[in-house]
């Protein structure tokens, strides 16, 4: 009696039991898969020390002439830079300045297609490329964001594979500016590439340091989910103060976005810590003409999206129970329904004479068959699928030796009670 | 008599219904999720500067599934509605959706204060009065719990920006004469690949479901076959001998039935949808009796032919 | 004597596995009277007797010629013969054809259906086959001999014309098959009539008459309660 007489008309019962088995692993595969991004979900925006009272901060300079007239004097310049950075550097544990700013990068020669310009996908038409009176060359407007490093620090944002901003050698005085670019442009640009940018009508040079991983994300004008997956990530340096000399045109411009920010406090904090630090720094700068906004529907947004991300894994979760419940009873069923047809042959088989270690081979084979389909199927499936995860898959397969083993171990010692008992009716 | 067989009968029905019936909620749970991280909006959400530029007459004639969104006070939380068809349910934890036959009724956040009238609540915009028929949010503290969503055709107007929110996207909507479109969705499910995972969970959990039914008929009619064929060897008819055998099943597949369709319709809560959980309950059970019907058949018709 | 059943020309073939015909009975001729308490029907392994047994309990329509049972010819048809079989006959198989999800009871009752008073009738038929008080049991608690007193019990519950027993005796022991051919005789003495199928030469001795199956025909071999004659085929498998 070798494995393929014990498997005569039982073969419908071994592919029905590895299709089962093959959809709960195929299920778990998945869970396993989905549970690491969305524990990457929360992490990568959402770490604990996220959840803060956020301010809008602002200037009051709205008026277009005064704002020109002030931007024009170094003295008021040094007093914008300087405001920036007391908060940036000198404010209490707690209170964090995130400067953010989403002005479109005019880039010379972009390598990339349309979806990456500012206004693709809005009812603003994308411009196309176009001569940029600075460069004097063809450029295309692209969607950027420039930032500081606290609030890079803040969002949970970093390059893909260790390779990060070195923010010490953010240097706008320097040949290039290191820059990151979004997931989208995996492709489209490498590590070390060089970009000519219109930085604030000053011809820039930029270096590709890296790539920000996918679905990197911040919280920006009002919107938890601002994605940057299609940006360019332009940092800011640590300090300007001292800097506009050099060039005042562009820095009287960069001295004012660094300004577009947020203040995030961290929650155990009283109410007037923002104003002291704001106060604080109005008074060691000279400068005072800004205002702060309350901003409290990040709280709610960012509450509500760990919530929902949360709660997506849990309902995950709640059908894979019942998913692997299903699988194993039916696995289960299949197994001794498979079994009591093959007792029979086993027991004559042992009473001609065949040796019980004959017997445990060919049993071994059939488990051995069954659970090698499995593998089969279930990396043939999970290849096909959209979500590539190999410690999933290594997780996986494991499972299914770990199963295997488990039958093999049942099978055995259904063999030994085979072998020793004959069942009363049997002819 | 042994209750090993029918123990098991029972508890494989009542597995597969059940796990019907949940792949059911979860599919309107998490659409309503999605929906509330994206603020109402699904992932094919697309902003229009006006709906002229849309065929109105045809949009009469055959609407689409889904829903038109306008802002009322630019605040982002106050938005009039109009509902199409029959479109994926709205994230609410109390009461009903919108239908596409409502006016003057309100959906509201767990914040929005209301006034109570002979026994029932409403909003009120602009000196007219709107029936709260739900609360939205999966949950009460949730980000929608300041926003009120009014459904009146009055206050729609074709003029003004307006989020279109249909199966298709915005070029299922008829003659429509843009071509670019600003999408507005979906950003939520963004963050955890739930739309890679989810249609794998879905189609998983269902090819299980049905190819298990399936299977439990057969080890079900396994279970009559020996008592069927002993009924018919005493001298009963073909047919009466497999309605003996189909009619306490049928019973049994029905009583299990209500069960799990009513647990769901508990577990789903102010999500639910009658009819489809209905049908996800349901169409296990109806295979698993359709299956075992068929092998009890074959073996009383075609194997004493 | 009037005929309680009788098969004219009886010719039936079955198809092998490599797709020839194999024939079975050419023209067979079979005829018991009403005062016939019990028939053997001998043959060897294959010879046909369990096809006619079949044939006669209307589990089998697929034969050419005709069967007349108490002066009416039967329909070929699977239902209306199975209507017949519930109300004439009983069968009682070597295997015994027990349901091992039941007790000895409910076994019973399954062939009392649209009886009067079915539990009453069971009691009944278990305490003629000696198994009083033993309802309850569970069939797979049986020994051999009790199970096949259980189906006998189910075969006679609605009083049949006849018994058609296929092998009932041969995976018993010989006591055990000598306590199975009393209960036979008694049962015979209160009106049942048996044609039984058998390999055993006791059997084939306490039957009223003995008929062979034997190229597609049958023999007559002897009506009278004597020794078995010594062309008997001798036992074997079914």
């Amino acid at each position: 009696m070798n494995a393929s007489s014990l498997l005569r008309g039982t073969y419908g019962r071994l592919v029905a039991k590895v299709f089962v088995l093959a959809f709960l692993v195929t299920s778990l595969y998945n869970v396993f898969s989905f549970s690491r991004s969305t524990q990457d979900a929360v992490s990568q925006s959402f770490d604990d020390s996220a959840e803060v009272d956020m301010y809008g901060l602002t200037d009051r300079l709205t008026d277009p002439v005064l704002f020109e007239q002030y931007r024009k004097s170094l003295a008021n310049l040094e007093k914008v830079t300087t405001f920036h950075d007391s908060l940036e550097q000198g404010a209490p544990a707690g209170v964090r300045l995130l400067s953010a700013f989403n002005q479109a990068m005019p880039v010379a020669d972009f390598a990339g297609g349309q979806a990456f310009e500012h206004g693709y996908g809005t009812q603003e038409t994308a411009q196309g490329p176009y001569e940029d009176p600075v460069l004097g060359k063809q450029v295309v407007n692209v969607k950027s964001v420039q930032l500081s490093e606290s609030t890079f620090d803040f969002y949970n944002l970093a390059g893909q594979n260790d390779i990060d901003l070195d923010w010490g050698a953010v240097d706008y005085d320097s040949e290039t500016i290191p820059v990151l670019l979004g997931a989208d442009y995996d492709g489209v640009y490498a590590v070390g590439d060089r970009l000519t940018a219109n930085y604030y009508f000053k011809p820039t040079r930029m270096r590709v340091a890296g790539f920000l991983p996918p679905n990197a994300s911040m919280f920006y004008q009002g919107d938890i989910n601002h994605f940057l997956d299609d940006h360019l990530v332009v940092p800011y340096p640590r300090s300007i103060t001292g800097a506009a000399e050099a060039d005042p045109g562009f820095y009287g411009i960069l001295a004012f976005a660094m300004l577009n920010a947020n203040i995030a406090v961290d929650r155990g904090q009283p109410d007037t810590v923002v104003f002291r630090t704001l106060q604080s720094a109005a008074t060691s700068s000279g400068f005072d003409q800004y205002a702060l906004l309350s901003v409290p529907s990040y709280l709610t947004q960012f509450a509500s999206v760990r919530a929902l991300v949360h709660d997506n894994f849990a309902l995950v979760l709640t059908v894979e129970c019942l998913v692997v419940a299903a699988s194993l009873v039916m696995s289960g069923i299949l197994t001794n329904s498979a079994t009591r047809r093959r007792e029979r042959r086993i027991r004559i088989a042992w009473e001609l004479g065949q040796s019980r270690s004959d017997l445990g081979r060919a049993v071994l084979t059939i488990v051995a068959i069954e659970y090698a389909s499995l593998a089969v199927v279930f990396l043939a499936v999970t290849h096909l699928l959209p979500n590539q995860d190999s410690s999933a898959r290594t997780f996986c397969l494991t499972l299914i030796a770990l199963l295997g083993a488990a039958d093999l171990l049942r099978c055995r010692t259904q063999l030994r009670h085979t072998i020793r008992h004959r069942p009363r009716n049997e002819p | 008599m042994n209750r090993r067989k029918p123990l098991l009968s029972v508890t494989l029905l009542v597995l597969f219904s059940a796990l019907g019936a949940e792949i059911g909620v979860y599919a309107d749970v998490r659409s309503a999720v999605a929906l509330e991280g994206g603020n109402l909006y699904s992932a094919t959400a697309v902003r229009l500067d006006s709906l002229d530029v849309v065929d109105q007459a045809e949009l009469e004639r055959t609407p689409p599934t889904g829903r038109l969104f306008q802002e009322l006070d630019g605040s982002g939380h106050l938005r009039v509605v109009r509902t199409l068809g029959r479109p994926e349910p709205l994230p609410i934890h109390e009461g009903r959706q919108f239908r596409a036959t409502d006016e003057r009724v309100a959906l509201v956040g767990h914040q929005v204060a209301t006034r109570s009238n002979n026994g029932r609540r409403y909003v009120d915009y602009e000196g007219q009065a709107f029936l709260v028929i739900g609360r939205l949010g999966v949950r009460a503290d949730s980000g929608l719990a300041h926003d009120v969503l009014l459904q009146d055709r009055d206050l729609a107007g074709v003029d003004g920006p307006v989020i279109v929110d249909i199966e298709g996207g915005a070029q299922a909507l008829p003659n429509m004469r843009v071509r670019a479109t600003e999408p507005v969705g979906g950003r939520t499910d963004q963050r955890t690949n739930i739309d890679y995972v989810s249609p794998i969970v879905i189609l998983c959990g269902w090819g299980l479901t049905l190819f298990g039914a399936g299977a439990s008929g057969l080890l079900i009619a396994g279970f009559r076959r020996p008592v069927a064929a002993v009924q018919y060897r005493l001298g009963s008819r073909r047919l009466r001998v497999l309605m003996l055998s189909v009619l306490p099943l049928a019973s049994l597949a029905g009583a299990v039935f209500v069960t799990v369709w009513g647990l769901a319709l508990a577990s789903a809560g102010a999500l639910r949808s009658a009819t489809e959980l209905a049908a996800a309950a349901g169409a296990p059970l109806v295979l698993s009796t359709v299956v075992s019907a068929g092998a009890l058949a074959t073996s009383l018709w075609v194997r004493n032919r | 004597m009037t005929e309680l059943l009788g098969l004219q020309s009886l010719t039936k073939a079955v198809r092998e596995p490599n797709g020839t015909m194999r024939p079975i009975f050419d023209s067979l001729t079979f005829t018991m009277g009403s005062d016939e308490r019990s028939v053997a029907l001998l043959g060897r392994s294959g010879s046909g007797k369990t096809t006619l047994l079949r044939i006669i309990a209307g589990l089998d329509g697929r034969y050419d010629g005709q069967y007349v049972f108490q002066g009416t010819a039967l329909a070929k048809h699977l239902d209306p013969l199975a209507d017949h079989r519930r109300r004439h006959f009983g069968l009682v198989a070597q295997s015994y054809d027990l349901l091992d999800d039941f007790t000895v009871e409910r076994n019973v009752l399954f062939g009392a259906r649209g009886l009067e008073q079915p539990e009453r009738r069971t009691r009944e038929a278990l305490a003629l086959v000696g198994l009083e008080g033993m309802g309850k049991k569970p069939v797979t608690k049986l020994s051999g001999g009790e199970a096949q007193r259980v189906a006998i019990a189910r075969a006679i519950i609605r009083r049949p014309t006849l018994i058609l027993a296929d092998e009932p005796t041969g995976a018993l022991d010989e006591d055990t098959e000598g306590e199975i051919l009393d209960l036979f005789t008694r049962l015979q003495e209160s009106g049942t009539s048996f044609i039984i199928a058998t390999h055993s030469p006791r059997v084939a001795a306490a039957c009223h008459r003995r008929v062979m199956v034997a190229d597609r025909r049958l023999r007559e071999l002897g009506d009278d309660r004597g020794p078995v004659r010594a062309a008997l085929p001798i036992a074997g498998g079914g």
